[in-house]
C-alpha cells in the first residue's frame, strides 16, 4: 500500500491525508480546549494518614465491601462512630461528625472516582479473586493527609486496564467490561 | 499506513475514550451515564448499597407477590416474590410496569384545595389538618341537618383494610352509599356465588388438577382477575404432567388473545353465553351423563318441587329441558354438534370447569347469563372436588370491636342507597353506573359529599359526560388519588395518597388457590414527605368528627388498625410463618411478604353452601325472598318487568335461565354492536397513563391512539382502512378513533379495547373521555350488573 | 505498529502520579494524558485512517470467526449461551418485554416514534393472524435477538461494535457503533434497533435507571444483550461462594425468563449436554426461525402442541 500506482489509490491516499489532518486538527483543539477536572468540595477534612498510617487502619475496615461487591463502598457514618463517639483529637471537623450521626445524617462525601456510564468495574473481583493491592490503581493512600478531592484513578484508562488483563491472563472480551 | 492495525486503532480509540471519559469529566458530559436526579434527601444514594424488598403488587386485585430490588436508594426493578402462590415469581406486564407510578411526573404529592371552578384545575396546597378540619366540618354539618345519609364513597377496594375502614366509618356515621366497582366488573359472578352457593365471593378454581376448561368469554389470559396466576396454572396444565394435557375450549365473539391461544376456539353470537350454557346442560341432563349424585344429594331445585305452601315450582331440569341443541344453535351460532361435543368432552375430561367473567355476564341478561354457566359445574360435580371450582378461604384476620351506631347512625344506614342496590335493582348488591343518575336527579335524597377511593369513574364508568355533570353537582368531592386523572380533576380537596409501592397494606388477594393467603404491602421507598395513607385520613376525619363517630375508631393511627386485625393471623398458629408475638409474626412477614396456609378442605360439605336449603340452589331461594320483598303483588311485578322489557317470567326469574339481551341504540341506526373489552395491560386506572404500557408490542405503531377495531368485510363496506380516523357514535357519546382492521372481529361487531385515552386529562373538558365514555349505561333490570357489551354503535369514516 | 506494551509511559498498574494527588489538592491536577499529547494525536490520527480502513479488513475477520470452533480451546469449557421458549406455555402477557424494557434501561419511545416505528424492543412480541372470521389461526411469538452463531449483523459491521463473544454472545458495543444502520438491514429477524432520537427520560423516570447498564445515547443501535451483567454477577456470585455456576443460576436468569409466569423461557449453557436447555433442545417440538438462512439462531422454539397429541 505504500506506492500507489492506479489513480484511484491516489485519491483514497488524498483522502485519507484530509481526514488524518482534520483529526489532528481536532486532536489539538480537543486537547487545549477539553474541560478539566475540578477539585470537589469534602464535607469533612478526612486525612487517609492520620487513619491508615496513624491508626493502621486497613482500606477494608471502612471500604467495607471492596472485597464483596462491585463497589468499595464508603463507610456509613455509624462506622465513623465507633470511635469518634468519644473525641479522639482536637481536629475541629471531628465534633461534625457527631453532629451528623445526631442528626441521622450520612456524611454526604463527594464521589471523585467514576467510572464512564458504560464500564463496569468490580471491586470483588480486583481484590479478592486477582487479589490485587488497593495502591495499584488508587496509590498510596495512606500518604493522603488532606481529603480527596480529585479523581486518583485518573490516569488509567482503556488500555491500561486491557494491557493489565493480558498480563495476568484475564479476558479482554468487551463484554466483561463494558455494560 | 501499514502501521495502522486493529490494535493501533484500538489503542488511538481507547486513548481517546480515556481522555474524553476518565479525568473526572462529570456526569454531564457522558452519553453513557445514568443521569439520576438527587433523592429527596438531597443526597445521590449510599454508593453501592442495595435490597430487594418483597411487597404486594398493586396494579390489579390479584395480588402478585413482588420482590423490588432498590438501588442506591431508588427502586429501580420489579420482580415476582417465587414464595407468593398467586404468582411464585413471575410476573406480567402490569406488574413489571409499576415503577411508572411510583416514579410518575404527574404525580401529585402533597394535599391541595380547589383554587377557582371546578375543573379549572387551579390548586393550592393546604396542610393535612386544614383539610381535614374542613372536611369534617362539612361532615359534621350535614349529619347534624340529618343528611349524612348524602355522603358517598365511591371504593376501588372491594376486600382489604381500606375498604374496610370506610365501611366501619360509614356505619359509625350513619350513611348506606358505600359503593364498589363490582356491578361493572365481576358482578355477574359475584352474584352467581351468591344466590346460588351462598357465598358472597367469586370462586377460587384447583388449576393444578383441572383437566378441561370451558371458558365462557373468559379472558383467561387477558383482563380475567387472575391472569398471572392462570398463565402459571395453563403452563402447568399443559406442558407440567408428561402425557396429559388440558384442553382449554374458549367461546367468544371476539378472536382474542385467550382464544388464540386456547385449543379450541367456538365463536358465538354476542350476549348469548346463557343459552349454551344451558344447552350443554341439556344434552349432560338429556344423555344421563351429568354427576347424579351430586345433583341428588347436594343440590336444591333440580328437579320440579312443591313449597310449603302447596305451590308446584319448575325445577332446572325443567329449564334445561327447553334448550334442545337446535335451539340453541338458532340462538349463538354455534353448531348444534359442537354443543353436544362439548357437554360430552367436559364429562369425558373430569374434573371439568366452566368460566364465565365479566364479559360473559356483562349484558343486560347477566345474572341469568351467570347462574347457567355456574350451573354447569354442579351438574358435572366440580364443586369443593380436586380441579374443580373451590371457595375461596379468607386468612385468620381478627375482626375490630363491633361499631355501636347512635340513632342518627342507624337511620342514615337504613335509607335507601343512592346507587338503587336492592330497591330499584332488587337483586343487585351494588350498581355504580347508575349513581350519576341519581345524584343528578337528586332523588331519593340528594348526594352531598363524594369521597373517590382509588376510583375514577369519569374514566372507568360508563355513561359519557354524566359522571362529570354528577360530580359537579355534589357539594363536596374529595379525591385521594395521587395522579391528576379525570374525576380528580373535578375534585374539591386532593389528598393523595402513597403509591401501592410506598404504603402500608395487608392484602387478601383475589381468590386464587382456595387455602387461605395474606400479603403484605409495605413501603420500598419512603412515601413523599408530605403524604397521608388514606386509612389514616380515615381515622383522622373520624377523630374529627368527634363522638359517636370518633370512638369507633380507637387507633392511634392506621398502623394499629392493621396491627390488631394481623394478631387474629399470628394467634391461629398455622401456616407458613409460626411466631411467639404478632410483632416477630409482622416482622417475619415483611421478610417473607405472604402468609399462606396450604392445603384445601376438600370435599367438606358441612356448611359448604350456607343457603337457606344449605345445598347448592339451582333454584335460588334467596332471589324469591328479594322479589317477594321488592313487590308487593304479582301485577306490580308483571307491570315492573314489562316496563323494564324483561321476558322471563316466574320461577324461571328464581333459576339458571337465558332472555334475550336489550341494547343501547335500535339496529338501524347504530349497525355495530360494540364489543368493549380490556386488554392485558389494562391497569388499576387503565393505561394510558403508563407508557410503558401504552408501548406494548400488541398495540403495535398505534399504541398512541385510541383504536376501534373492525373486521376487513366490514371496513371495507365503509370504506375504511387501517388506520383511518373514524368517527363512532353511540346513543351515550361520540369520539373521533383510529381504525384497526382485524380478521378476529366478528362481522357487524368493533372491538372497543378499554383503558386507552388522552393524558394528563386536560382540566375543563366536559366530554367523557376513553372507551367508556362511549358506552351507555345499561344494566340487568333486576341484578344491577352493567351491560358492558351493551352498546351498539354508528361508525362512519372521519371526513 | 504501536503496541500497548511498547507505550513510553510510567508503569500503569502502580500510579506514580495518584501517590502525590490528594496530598496537594491545591496543586494543578495530575495529568499523563499532556505528556502523552502528542502520542495521543498520533494515536488518533491512526485510528481515523483505521476507520476509513476497516471496511476493507473486516471480511477476513469474519471468515476467520466462522471458521472458529464454537467452545474455546484449550482447558476450561466456556459456555455458548442460548434459550428456549415455549410457546405452548407463553400466553402472550408481554410481561417479558416489559421487564427487559425495565432491567436495560430501553427508552419510552413516545407517541411520535411510536407511530413511526420506532419503538426499541429488544424482546418483541411477534403477531400473526391467518385466515377470516370465523376459520383463524394467530399465533404469539416472544422474540428476543437470536443471537446466531453465524450472525449476518456482525459480518456489516464496519467498525467491529458487534461481535460474537467467547460465550456466543452477540454483542453491541454501544460506544464504538457509528450509527450506519447496516446491522438493522443486514438482521433478518429485525432484532437490532436504532435510537433515532435522545432518550427521552422524564426526570422522575431517570430515578428507575438500573445502574447495571449503561444508557444509549442518539444515533447508536442498541439490542438484547441475554441479560449478560446478568451472568457476570451471576459468575461473581458463584465465585465468592468458591462454586462454578450451574445450570440452575442460569436457569431464569435473564429479565424476560424470571418474569415469565408461565416459566416459558429457559436460559442455559448449549455447550452443557445436561443444562435444561440442551433438553429442550432435543424434543420434537423445537424449531429455529428461519433456519434456511443459515444464520444459527442460538434462540430454541417449541412450537405449540395440539390437545390429545
Amino acid at each position: 500500500m505504500s506506492t500507489s500506482r492506479k489513480p484511484g489509490r491516489r485519491v483514497a491516499a488524498f483522502c485519507v491525508g484530509a481526514l488524518l489532518f482534520a483529526a489532528a486538527a481536532c486532536a489539538v483543539a480537543w486537547v487545549s480546549l477539553r474541560p478539566r477536572p475540578h477539585p470537589v468540595v469534602q464535607p469533612i477534612a478526612f486525612s487517609h494518614r492520620v487513619h491508615v498510617s496513624g491508626e493502621e487502619m486497613e482500606c477494608a475496615d471502612c471500604h467495607k465491601r471492596v472485597g464483596e461487591s462491585p463497589h468499595a463502598t464508603f463507610p456509613p457514618v455509624k462506622y465513623c462512630m465507633q470511635c469518634h463517639e468519644e473525641p479522639q483529637g482536637e481536629h475541629p471537623d471531628e465534633p461534625r461528625v457527631r453532629e451528623y450521626a445526631q442528626r441521622g445524617q450520612e456524611i454526604p462525601w463527594v464521589r471523585v472516582n467514576r467510572l464512564p456510564g458504560h464500564v463496569y468495574f468490580s471491586h470483588a473481583s480486583h481484590v479478592r479473586d486477582a487479589k490485587m493491592e488497593c495502591a495499584e490503581c488508587h496509590g498510596a493512600m495512606e500518604d493522603a493527609e488532606a481529603p480527596v478531592t480529585l479523581p486518583q484513578i485518573g490516569h488509567l484508562d482503556m488500555g491500561t486496564c486491557m494491557a493489565c488483563h493480558r498480563e495476568r491472563g484475564a479476558s479482554n472480551d468487551c463484554l466483561r467490561c463494558h455494560k | 499506513m501499514e502501521g495502522v492495525t486493529r490494535r493501533g486503532f484500538l489503542k488511538g480509540a481507547g486513548v481517546a475514550a480515556g481522555a474524553f471519559l476518565l479525568p473526572g469529566c462529570g456526569e454531564e458530559e457522558d452519553p453513557y451515564a445514568l443521569r439520576r436526579p438527587a433523592l429527596p434527601d438531597g443526597s445521590s444514594g449510599m454508593l453501592g448499597q442495595e435490597k430487594w424488598v418483597p411487597s404486594v403488587c398493586g396494579q390489579c386485585q390479584a395480588g402478585c407477590g413482588i420482590r423490588v430490588r432498590v438501588a442506591e436508594g431508588r427502586a429501580v426493578k420489579i420482580e415476582g416474590n417465587p414464595a407468593c402462590p398467586v404468582n411464585r415469581g413471575g410476573l406480567g406486564p402490569k406488574g413489571q410496569a409499576g415503577l411508572g407510578m411510583l416514579y410518575h411526573p404527574d404525580r401529585i404529592l402533597a394535599p391541595r384545595r380547589r383554587d377557582g371552578e371546578r375543573g379549572s384545575g387551579r390548586w393550592k396546597e393546604v396542610g393535612w389538618d386544614e383539610a381535614i378540619g374542613e372536611i369534617a366540618s362539612v361532615l359534621r354539618d350535614l349529619r347534624a341537618r340529618g343528611e349524612g345519609r348524602g355522603v358517598v364513597v365511591l371504593d376501588g377496594e372491594p376486600r382489604g383494610m381500606t375498604r374496610d375502614l370506610w365501611a366501619r366509618f360509614l356505619d359509625a356515621y350513619g350513611s348506606p352509599n358505600h359503593m364498589d366497582h363490582r356491578a361493572t366488573s365481576d358482578g355477574g359472578k359475584l352474584l352467581a356465588m351468591t344466590y346460588m352457593h351462598g357465598v358472597p365471593e367469586i370462586p377460587a378454581y384447583d388449576w393444578e388438577r383441572t383437566r378441561y376448561v370451558l371458558g365462557f368469554g373468559a379472558s383467561l389470559f387477558e383482563s380475567w382477575c387472575q391472569s398471572i396466576h392462570l398463565t402459571r396454572a395453563s403452563s402447568h396444565l399443559r406442558r407440567g404432567m408428561p402425557g396429559r394435557r388440558v384442553k382449554f375450549v374458549q367461546v367468544s365473539p371476539r378472536f382474542s388473545v385467550t382464544a388464540a391461544k386456547a385449543d379450541e376456539w367456538v365463536p358465538i353470537e354476542p350476549a348469548t353465553y346463557g343459552a349454551l350454557a344451558l344447552g350443554i346442560g341439556h344434552v349432560l341432563v338429556r344423555d344421563g351423563i351429568f354427576d347424579a349424585d351430586f345433583v341428588r344429594e347436594r343440590s336444591f331445585g333440580f328437579e320440579p318441587w312443591t313449597g310449603e305452601d302447596g305451590r308446584a315450582h319448575r325445577g332446572f331440569r325443567d329449564v334445561l329441558a327447553e334448550y334442545m341443541p337446535d335451539r340453541v344453535e338458532a340462538l349463538t351460532h354455534v353448531p348444534a354438534r359442537t354443543v353436544e361435543r362439548l357437554a360430552h368432552e367436559m364429562v369425558d375430561n373430569r374434573p371439568a370447569v366452566a368460566l364465565a367473567d365479566g364479559g360473559a355476564a356483562a349484558a343486560t341478561n347477566g345474572l341469568g347469563t351467570a347462574m347457567s354457566i355456574h350451573a354447569l359445574n354442579a351438574l358435572l360435580g366440580s364443586l369443593e372436588c380436586p380441579g374443580g371450582l373451590l371457595v375461596q378461604r379468607p386468612a385468620p384476620l381478627a375482626s375490630w370491636a363491633a361499631v355501636e351506631p347512635d340513632d342518627a347512625a342507624r337511620a342514615g344506614a337504613a335509607a335507601p342507597r343512592l346507587d338503587g342496590a336492592g330497591v330499584s335493582r332488587p337483586l343487585a348488591r351494588g350498581c355504580i353506573q347508575e349513581f350519576p343518575e341519581a345524584v343528578l336527579s337528586g332523588k331519593p335524597y340528594p348526594a352531598r359529599a363524594l369521597f373517590l377511593n382509588r376510583s375514577n369513574p369519569v374514566f372507568s364508568k360508563p355513561g359519557g359526560g354524566r359522571w362529570i355533570e354528577a360530580l359537579r353537582k355534589v357539594d363536596l368531592v374529595v379525591s385521594f388519588s395521587p395522579l391528576p386523572d379525570e374525576s380528580t380533576i373535578w375534585a374539591d380537596f386532593v389528598l393523595p395518597e402513597p403509591t401501592y409501592l410506598e404504603r402500608w397494606e395487608p392484602v387478601e388477594p383475589v381468590p386464587s388457590v382456595g387455602y387461605p393467603i395474606l400479603g403484605l404491602r409495605q413501603p420500598v421507598v419512603d412515601p413523599p414527605r408530605d403524604s397521608l395513607a388514606v386509612g389514616d385520613v380515615v381515622i383522622r376525619l373520624a377523630r374529627a368528627l368527634g363522638d359517636p363517630v370518633a370512638r369507633a375508631f380507637p387507633w392511634d393511627g392506621y398502623r394499629d388498625a392493621i396491627v390488631e386485625r394481623l394478631k387474629g393471623v399470628q394467634e391461629a398458629q398455622t401456616g407458613s410463618i409460626l411466631e411467639p408475638t404478632t410483632q416477630k409474626f409482622i416482622r417475619k412477614l415483611q421478610q417473607e411478604g405472604i402468609w399462606e396456609a396450604r392445603g384445601y378442605p376438600f370435599g367438606q360439605w358441612e356448611g359448604a353452601f350456607p343457603t337457606a336449603s344449605g345445598k347448592f340452589e339451582f333454584f335460588s331461594q334467596a332471589i324469591e325472598k328479594r322479589l317477594a320483598a321488592a313487590f308487593p303483588d304479582a301485577s306490580s311485578m308483571e307491570a315492573w318487568l314489562v316496563a323494564q322489557g324483561v321476558q322471563t317470567r316466574g320461577d324461571d326469574l328464581c333459576l339458571p335461565h337465558w332472555e334475550p339481551p336489550q341494547f343501547a341504540g335500535g339496529e338501524v341506526d347504530y349497525p355495530f354492536l360494540l364489543v368493549a373489552y380490556r386488554g392485558v395491560a389494562y391497569a388499576e386506572g387503565g393505561i394510558r397513563h403508563l407508557p410503558r404500557l401504552r408501548e406494548l408490542p400488541s398495540a403495535g405503531r398505534d399504541a398512541w391512539r385510541e383504536r376501534v377495531e373492525l373486521n376487513p368485510s366490514d371496513a371495507h363496506r365503509l370504506g375504511i382502512r387501517g388506520g383511518d380516523g373514524v368517527r363512532v357514535e353511540t346513543p351515550a357519546g361520540r369520539r373521533r378513533l383510529t381504525a384497526f382492521l382485524h380478521p378476529g372481529v366478528r362481522p357487524g361487531t368493533a372491538g372497543l379495547p378499554l383503558g386507552y385515552g388522552e393524558w394528563p386529562p386536560r382540566p375543563g373538558v366536559l366530554e367523557a373521555p376513553g372507551g367508556y365514555g362511549l358506552l351507555a349505561v345499561a344494566s340487568d333490570p333486576l341484578a344491577g350488573i352493567f351491560a358492558l357489551q351493551g352498546t351498539r354503535a354508528r361508525i362512519g369514516k372521519e371526513a | 505498529m504501536a503496541s500497548d506494551e511498547s507505550a513510553p509511559r510510567s508503569n500503569p498498574v502502580s500510579p506514580a502520579p495518584a501517590r502525590s494527588a490528594p496530598t496537594q489538592p491545591e496543586a494543578p491536577p495530575p495529568n499523563p494524558e499532556r505528556r502523552g499529547a502528542l502520542r495521543q494525536i498520533a494515536a488518533l490520527a491512526a485510528g481515523a485512517a483505521a476507520f476509513v480502513a476497516l471496511p476493507l479488513l473486516r471480511p477476513r475477520r469474519a471468515l476467520a470467526q466462522e471458521d472458529a470452533p464454537s467452545p474455546a480451546p484449550g482447558g476450561t469449557r466456556k459456555p455458548r449461551w442460548g434459550m428456549a421458549i415455549d410457546l405452548d406455555r407463553c400466553t402472550a402477557c408481554q410481561g417479558c418485554v416489559v421487564a427487559c424494557k425495565t432491567e436495560n434501561n430501553v427508552p419510552i419511545a413516545g407517541a411520535d416514534q411510536t407511530e413511526r416505528g420506532r419503538g426499541i424492543f429488544w424482546m418483541d412480541m411477534l403477531q400473526t393472524e391467518e385466515g377470516e372470521y370465523p376459520d383463524l389461526k394467530g399465533q404469539f411469538i416472544p422474540t428476543p435477538c437470536n443471537h446466531c452463531d453465524n450472525a449476518p449483523c456482525v459480518k456489516v459491521c464496519p467498525v467491529g461494535a458487534t461481535y460474537i463473544n467467547e460465550e456466543g454472545i452477540v454483542a453491541q458495543m454501544w460506544a464504538r457503533c457509528i450509527g450506519c444502520r447496516f446491522c438493522t438491514t443486514a438482521c433478518p429477524y429485525t432484532r437490532r434497533y436504532f435510537n433515532w432520537q435522545a432518550p427521552d427520560w422524564s426526570e422522575a423516570a431517570r430515578h428507575t435507571l438500573n445502574p447495571n447498564v449503561a444508557t444509549r445515547p442518539k444515533g447508536v443501535v442498541e439490542k438484547c444483550t441475554f441479560c449478560h451483567h446478568r451472568i457476570r454477577q451471576a459468575r461473581e456470585t458463584a465465585r465468592a461462594e468458591g462454586r462454578a455456576m450451574t445450570d440452575a443460576d442460569v436457569r431464569r436468569l435473564p429479565a424476560c425468563a424470571q418474569a415469565c409466569p408461565a416459566d416459558a423461557i429457559t436460559f442455559g449453557d448449549l455447550n452443557d449436554p445436561e443444562s435444561e436447555l440442551s433438553q429442550l433442545a432435543k424434543s420434537p417440538r423445537a424449531v429455529r426461525l428461519q433456519e434456511e438462512l443459515g444464520t444459527h439462531p442460538k434462540v430454541i422454539y417449541l412450537r405449540e402442541a395440539k390437545w390429545q397429541e
